[in-house]
């Protein structure tokens, strides 16, 4: 995964159809009025993870936000960012600190705010 | 599921069809997917439930609740099927309106004060002169609560290519039916010189086909609640 995690829910049989349903509901009149606030999604799913008694509710947070926007299953998105996946579940549990979230997720621009992440005090032992 | 078009062989989006299913399976993940691509149509109809409650909602409401309304989803994906014919916000609109319930507060129709307190016995008014029965317009009129919906249902008739004199027949039929006639299809049928039984037929292809379209189209979904097609 080298560009924005935008592409990454291409559907290969499709062609691009992914992008074009994209376009058509950008345009769409009800899309005009209305745009996703990723950081009240953050902090909801954070909090959810916290519930839980996740040691790191803030990364579970964002690197479900991360696969949530891809749209992609766990096995394809662990593949994509270099992750098992039993790895990948970890982090989604909020088990593992913000070290273990690989260097290309860090580097998809616009998504996460890492330093909001990695303000994240250590919850309850894991 | 999907096609070489992106769409199953129902006509839906397959992208929200594996949404749905990915929910139903319980992937948190694809609450945020549902929210990112289709956050745009569900505070659409997060909005209409508002404005049937006659309130504004500001931007932070507005996106709590699709939030909301997608985790609200999330409970019950695995109920959902696009055999239905229904998207899965319009399916569930009851939800999305407990959703909107829970933030604005119970809703109830406000009480017309200067009617409630009216002890004076009203008259009824005068009939008035024109022809026996009313016309088309007219049972229109009576049967959607305002001009909004009445051009959304007469463009849902052209959309369904409602022949005109199905349309005279349903609107007819329905007048009768919601005024109180026992047996509408005996009233309508001399009308239009057919069978009781073919008046009853033409008038239920018509409903079904505007449900079925209230259900399927974001656009005419509003027509659901008309007692109409209830």
């Amino acid at each position: 995964m080298t560009g924005p995690i935008g592409p990454i829910g291409r559907d290969p049989r499709s062609g691009g159809v992914t992008e074009r349903r994209a376009a058509s509901r950008a345009r769409h009149p009800t899309a005009r009025s209305w745009s996703p606030d990723r950081a009240r999604v953050l902090a909801r799913l954070a909090d959810r993870a916290q519930a839980r008694g996740a040691p790191w509710p803030r990364v579970a947070a964002a690197v479900l936000l991360l696969r949530g926007v891809a749209g992609d299953e766990p096995a394809a998105f662990a593949a994509r960012a270099g992750l098992s996946p039993g790895a990948l579940a970890r982090l989604e549990r909020g088990l593992d600190p913000p070290e273990a979230v690989p260097a290309l997720l860090r580097t998809v621009p616009g998504l996460v705010d890492w330093v909001w992440v990695e303000e994240t005090p250590p919850g309850p032992s894991p | 599921m999907d096609g070489h078009d992106g769409h199953d062989r129902h006509g839906w989006d397959g992208d929200l069809v594996a949404i749905m299913e990915r929910l139903g399976a319980g992937d948190e993940a694809a609450v945020v997917t549902l929210y990112e691509r289709y956050g745009g149509p569900i505070a659409a109809a997060v909005q209409r439930v508002a404005r049937q409650r006659r309130r504004t909602l500001d931007r932070d409401d507005l996106d709590g609740m699709v939030f909301e309304v997608c985790d609200e989803l999330a409970t019950i994906a695995h109920r959902w099927s696009p055999d239905g014919g229904a998207l899965p916000w319009v399916w569930a609109r009851h939800r999305v309106a407990n959703v909107v319930d829970r933030v604005l507060g119970q809703w109830c129709e406000p009480l017309d004060d200067q009617r409630a307190l009216t002890t004076e016995v009203v008259p009824a008014p005068a009939p008035v002169a024109g022809p026996a029965r009313g016309s088309m317009l007219d049972a229109l009129g009576s049967l959607v609560p305002d001009l909004a919906s009445a051009r959304l249902l007469a463009e849902a008739l052209d959309h369904e290519r409602i022949s005109p004199r199905d349309r005279e027949l349903w609107l007819e039929y329905s007048f009768e039916k919601h005024s109180g006639n026992a047996s509408p299809a005996a009233t309508v049928a001399p009308v239009f010189g057919m069978k009781e039984v073919s008046v009853r037929q033409a008038a239920r292809r018509a409903r079904q086909r505007l449900v079925r379209l209230a259900a399927s189209n974001e656009r005419f979904a509003p027509l659901a609640d008309l007692p109409l097609l209830a």
